[in-house]
């Protein structure tokens, strides 16, 4: 079956959701996505107490945006090994959205009226996923989707960018 | 990896998604794709790897816990964005996880099991 989102490999600018995406632009996202910036709000952590580098996150505390999706990718998940510093984590992101082998897409998040415009990197051999919002200039989450790509593929809007080798 | 050890991992991963469905927002399709890998799991099963009682329990109380916050995972999915996965998937209609905004009740008597919460689904291990 062939997937129904679309694929830029034949298009040089397209626009989706009022964005002009241009071959230019692309790099650059890429460049300032690597940046990895998180959130500076807190996140509620919902899932069981956890000790992480010596300090006690107790199921119900607010913590670091950051803070919660390294330590959910490192006990809930099991996708990152334990003793996974933030660094490391931020290395692999910014690796995944560097990487001349890393699909790109871009596709909407709906969940914001209106919606905002995602980017979303994929690499095959790490099976690390990044999503970026560029709007915001804001790591949304870094984790490995069990089917890869077709997470992406799956958002509405969805484009694939052609990266030339 | 073996099919016991393949699927205690696929459900803390599904636990991750349905213990905080609004944490999850940004990643909130993978966990459809995570529960067919958990199906998968256990069709594949034989007499031979036949899967541990608590396992095949913890699946049933996740997907009954799911089942019971289905408001709030249409919300954080969007019934558009679902809409369009499945279109994209083909899912079979047995995959109920795939069809939450369109069917009454896929699990017997989930409504009125009383149910642990996620966090007691994963905190013995």
């Amino acid at each position: 079956m062939m997937p129904d989102h679309e694929n830029a490999s034949e298009q040089t600018s397209f626009e989706i959701l009022g964005h002009l995406i241009t071959p230019e632009l692309v790099p650059a996202i890429m460049r300032k996505a690597a940046g990895i910036r998180w959130g500076t709000h807190l996140l509620r952590w919902r899932y069981f107490d956890v000790t992480h580098a010596g300090i006690q996150v107790h199921r119900g505390s607010l913590i670091p945006t950051a803070t919660w999706h390294l330590i959910k990718r490192v006990y809930v998940d099991q996708d990152w090994p334990v003793g996974t510093t933030l660094d490391r984590l931020n290395a692999d992101a910014r690796a995944t959205l560097l990487a001349d082998d890393s699909e790109i897409w871009v596709y909407g998040y709906y969940r914001t009226d209106p919606p905002r415009l995602q980017w979303g990197v994929w690499n095959a051999t790490t099976g690390i996923a990044v999503v970026y919002d560029s709007e915001a200039d804001l790591i949304a989450t870094v984790f490995k989707p069990i089917d890869g790509s077709r997470f992406f593929a799956g958002q509405i809007s969805a484009v694939q960018i052609y990266r030339p080798r | 990896m073996n099919p016991h050890d393949q699927l205690a991992k696929l459900l803390h991963t599904y636990y991750g998604y349905i213990a905080d469905l609004e944490g999850s927002a940004p990643e909130i399709l993978d966990m459809l794709f995570v529960r067919d890998a958990i199906q998968s799991v256990l069709e594949q099963s034989t007499p031979a790897t036949e899967m541990p009682g608590a396992l095949d329990s913890r699946v049933y109380q996740l997907d009954a816990l799911l089942w019971q916050q289905r408001s709030l995972f249409l919300q954080v999915m969007g019934e558009d964005v679902l809409d369009h996965a499945r279109g994209q998937q083909q899912s079979l209609r047995s995959h109920w996880w795939w069809y939450m905004d369109q069917i009454q009740s896929p699990i017997r008597g989930a409504e009125e099991v009383p149910l642990p919460s996620a966090y007691a689904l994963v905190s013995a291990d």
